[in-house]
């Protein structure tokens, strides 16, 4: 593990990173999050400190929900006292008290057990005057902690145990919960690597083979590929002839022509053809291995998101330290060191509403929740705030905006031949077609009316052909039938551009036919969403660039093309977009698209992906709707909004308290009553988001459980 | 609270922990799994301590909601509504257990739950009870929600808080029992004890249901059968009457 990468999570860490002993190891982390769940999950074998952690977590929940029972006994009176029980208003009194200390036995554990690494957090932030949400809960919750106390030692009154101990397991759970989801790149790039074989037949001095492990291949080595087998090493065809696919880095399910001259590349697998190759760029310097340490270099260039919380926080909460700090120093002349300090504590209490601590989970775990209805699953909250900012999307082609399959469009004939007769010949030639061109040629040609051909051979690259009463007939690109002899009529000349595959028998082309690339069912649909949303849209395609150009101007809205790009085209395509200042969105399904769905700022993978796929993407979509994307997109930025609303709300409310409390003007009653109506108002306005947009055209389900939230804090 | 409703919760708990145990089950059997001896106990013990404190913060919870609309409104507008709402709840559940209605099952909370739970049971035995017991005690389960409901109906912090206990106590046999001896109920069982808990539930929310709307109909002295209702309880004499005045107290809020 490189040192300024997180233990955990592996993005880059902060300036000032956490820093700790994991297995004896010094691991430096970029959040507290993470270092709490590589305690817990990274060393479940072992006994001790590991587990500890996990152990804290869990105990503290357990004592912070008797806190709460038995301060609900307090709320209003809840409990009432027993008439034989209550002889005067002192028992009352009495009792409460003795709820109070009840109170303080199990708030204690709960403030030592998960307090304790917020407050270091706080001294350390202190030191370097950064601050983070964390620290000004951190510090609310000692404050209003020992304020507690006080009242309890000095005969009882209003407490606050509930809240400090309640903020504390909620920010705890969310931080833990939020880092165990954090995307591990690592684990696609190594699944990545693993796409070319680890061993290969090499040929000896003396022409015999050997086998051996792929890392001590060199440059100009011969080796031996098997049908069926990867390829692992980049180089050339030298002897053989048959189909690769290529898939995992182009991204198009039609196979390549492999003739002798051809370059190969490593991560692509060899279908049927048996082959000997030259090796020119053996493992370390493959593009496999590019495109592996580009994806690293794009990992370590997306910084860590900093939470909107945290970018308000940074300056709140200096703010409200120092107005603790002036309100003790102003009151203390008039009102002794005790009663000030009581008044500076409350300003930091007060400095840190329980509508704070829910404000930010709220809304995204509400958009979590709204966003799994869907079928889109994502990553973690923070891949949602991170969608809030996309104003760029960038499809895959194959797979993500077209289904993979061609269709016919366009049949023209020769003088005197009817399309039926074309349409029969291609049914005879297609029948057992393979290729996808063939296939598709195949369904349109509907089954062969006769007796089959003979000697029907497929040429890589090039078409079918076989013969039929004497005849040869062919089916493929105009060229290599005039290679064959075949002569063009005039009719077919000049052709609309397309692609097209022309069809021939005795010494004529007889017709040809134009096929295009069918789109995802509501393909059209979701892009006009997209660019009605202002965002601009882009096309990253393995394709060569004529097929891609020529989707491109056949879509309803402006879609920028790029065609013939190679994983690592993909992600300095992706690159250059965040070069000038836009944060795109990659959507893809393929191997091929898996880099780019690690290196982009937020990946998006469409079902039906590999498991590569999943594992790079940030979003996976459980159908293959595009429609999802602009929900998705639209979900982000409503959240966003409803983040903003959050949290505006609730440090307004925090700095009219603050000011209250330092001119010792607050009442407990506003105090608690404010506190109750911004939670409520936070909760509700997060709820919200449940009544989905319209657009999306799937109604909004069942409302989801806020999760773990405990309501009204 | 009086003895016959506690001693129906508690028949309404042993009954349901009869068939729960096909979905926490496992979890006993996984909190002692590798122990042995006396600390076996002491693993079964924590587990349902921490079970039944997350019941207990429900019910505390649940009973509050009742009780602050004991605050808002007049006393037995407020016990019938309460009543109605219990009962109609226990109803829809028992109704579900029964087969004959389906609720919308709380999706995504299983996620969560998984998070949670996956790294509690790799800790070390003697802790993991525990913890394994708070985590459960919050797992979706209509048993448990029939109980909050009836919580909420009482309205007051201490019968609040014995009807979640009855309900950790009362699944305390069939759990352990299944912990010690394996696996000692056969599915026929667990499924005839379903019904059952479904017939007695939908006995049960149409007595609390009654129980509200009886005073209105002039009849609560023929049906005195459930006591006094809320805030009658064993624990006080000169208890609030039917539908219980709010408590007379001075309006402290505490913030929260």
């Amino acid at each position: 593990m490189a040192a300024d990468h997180c233990a955990q999570c592996e993005l880059p860490l902060p300036g000032h990173p956490l820093r700790a002993r994991v297995c004896g190891e010094e691991c430096a982390f970029c959040c507290y999050g993470c270092y709490l769940v590589l305690r817990v999950t990274g060393e479940k074998g072992e006994a001790g400190a590991a587990q500890g952690l996990m152990l804290r977590l869990g105990f503290g929940l357990f004592f912070a929900l008797n806190v709460m029972v038995f301060s609900l006994a307090r709320y209003g009176e809840y409990f009432a006292l027993p008439q034989t029980l209550l002889g005067a208003e002192a028992d009352t009194a009495r009792f409460n008290l003795l709820l109070e200390y009840l109170l303080l036995g199990f708030a204690t554990p709960v403030m030592l057990l998960i307090g304790v690494p917020l407050l270091r957090r706080f001294v350390d932030e202190v030191r370097r005057l950064t601050f983070s949400i964390d620290s000004l809960i951190g510090i609310a919750t000692f404050a209003a902690f020992g304020l507690s106390v006080r009242t309890t030692l000095s005969g009882g009154g209003e407490v606050f145990y509930d809240t400090a101990t309640w903020l504390l397991v909620l920010i705890t759970l969310g931080r833990y919960l939020e880092s165990r989801a954090k995307v591990r790149t690592t684990g696609a790039i190594q699944q990545l690597l693993d796409l070319a074989p680890v061993t290969s037949r090499r040929l000896r001095h003396d022409d015999t083979w050997e086998e051996i492990a792929a890392e001590v291949l060199r440059a100009g080595d011969t080796i031996e590929v098997r049908p069926g087998e990867g390829i692992p090493a980049d180089g050339v065809c030298l002897d053989g002839t048959g189909h690769v696919d290529q898939a995992a880095l182009s991204g198009e399910a039609e196979p390549a022509a492999l003739t002798p001259g051809t370059a190969v590349r490593a991560g692509t697998v060899s279908l049927d053809a048996a082959f000997t190759m030259r090796v020119d760029a053996p493992p370390g310097a493959r593009l496999l291995d590019r495109i592996a340490a580009l994806m690293r270099a794009a990992r370590d260039q997306r910084a860590p998101t900093q939470r909107i919380a945290d970018r308000v926080a940074g300056w709140v909460t200096p703010l409200v330290l120092a107005c603790g700090v002036l309100t003790f120093l102003y009151w203390r002349p008039s009102i002794g060191t005790g009663e000030a300090l009581l008044h500076g504590l409350s300003v930091w209490v007060i400095a840190c509403p329980c509508a704070l601590g829910i404000a930010t989970p709220m809304a995204l775990w509400v958009g979590l929740g709204v966003a799994a209805r869907r079928g889109l699953l994502i990553r973690s909250a923070a891949v949602l705030e991170r969608l809030a900012a996309v104003d760029t999307v960038c499809f895959d082609k194959t797979g993500t905006l077209t289904s993979g399959e061609m269709e016919v469009v366009e049949v023209v004939t020769a003088p005197g031949i009817p399309a039926a007769a074309l349409q029969r010949a291609v049914a005879l030639l297609e029948a057992r077609s393979e290729h996808p061109v063939g296939r598709s040629l195949a369904r349109w040609a509907g089954d062969p009316v006769d007796e089959s051909l003979q000697q029907l051979r497929t040429l890589p690259g090039r078409g079918v052909c076989g013969e039929h009463a004497g005849e040869r007939w062919l089916a493929g690109s105009r060229e290599w039938l005039e290679e064959e002899g075949l002569t063009l009529p005039a009719a077919l000349a000049t052709l609309s551009p397309g692609r097209w595959v022309h069809v021939g028998w005795g010494d004529a082309i007889r017709g040809a036919v134009r096929l295009t690339e069918e789109l995802q069912t509501g393909t059209e649909d979701a892009l006009q969403r997209l660019a009605a949303m202002d965002l601009s849209l882009h096309l990253l395609s393995g394709d060569v660039a004529d097929n891609v150009d020529r989707l491109a101007r056949a879509l309803p809205v402006p879609v920028t093309a790029h065609g013939g790009l190679l994983p690592d085209g993909k992600i300095a395509a992706l690159e250059r977009l965040t070069r000038n200042g836009h944060t795109p969105l990659m959507v893809g399904d393929g191997i091929n698209d898996a880099p780019a769905l690690a290196a982009a700022p937020v990946g998006l993978a469409i079902a039906g992906g590999t498991d590569l796929t999943r594992a790079a993407a940030d979003v996976v979509a459980l159908h293959t709707d595009l429609g999802l994307v602009p929900d998705l997109l639209d979900l982000a930025r409503r959240v966003h909004r409803t983040l903003v609303g959050n949290l505006s709300w609730a440090f307004a409310y925090n700095l009219v308290g603050v000011a209250l409390a330092a001119t010792g003007n607050l009442s407990p009653v506003f105090a608690a009553s404010a506190m109750l109506v911004s939670s409520l108002l936070v909760i509700g306005n997060s709820l919200r988001l449940n009544r989905g947009p319209r657009a999306g055209g799937q109604g909004p389900g069942p409302a989801p459980s806020p999760g773990l939230l405990a309501p009204g804090l | 609270m009086q003895l016959a409703e506690t001693l129906a919760l508690a028949i309404l708990g042993v009954t349901g922990s009869v068939h729960c145990l096909g979905m926490c089950g496992g979890f006993p059997i996984a909190v002692d799994y590798g122990v042995k001896g006396p600390s076996r106990l002491g693993a079964q013990l924590l587990y349902h301590l921490g079970k039944t404190t997350s019941y207990l913060f429900l019910g505390a919870w649940a009973g509050w909601a009742g009780f602050m609309l004991h605050r808002v409104l007049p006393g037995e507008l407020a016990t019938t509504i309460l009543a109605l709402a219990a009962g109609l709840l226990m109803g829809s559940i028992a109704l579900q257990i029964l087969g004959v209605l389906r609720l919308p099952v709380l999706d995504g909370l299983a996620s969560v739950f998984g998070h949670l739970l996956a790294p509690l049971l790799a800790l070390r035995p003697a802790s993991r009870g525990l913890l394994v017991g708070v985590v459960n005690g919050f797992l979706p389960c209509p048993l448990v929600y029939a109980f909050v409901a009836k919580a909420a109906h009482q309205a007051r912090f201490i019968d609040a808080l014995v009807t979640m206990a009855i309900l950790g106590l009362s699944t305390i046999p069939a759990l352990v029992a299944t912990a010690v001896l394996g696996r000692p109920v056969t599915g026929a069982v667990r499924a005839y004890a379903y019904r059952l808990l479904g017939v007695l539930l939908l006995l049960f929310a149409v007595y609390t249901g009654w129980r509200g709307i009886a005073p209105w109909l002039g009849m609560e002295h023929q049906h005195h059968v459930g006591g006094q209702g809320p805030g009658a309880g064993d624990l006080g004499e000169g208890n609030h009457p039917l539908g219980g005045e709010p408590p007379a107290v001075s309006h402290r809020h505490h913030g929260g």
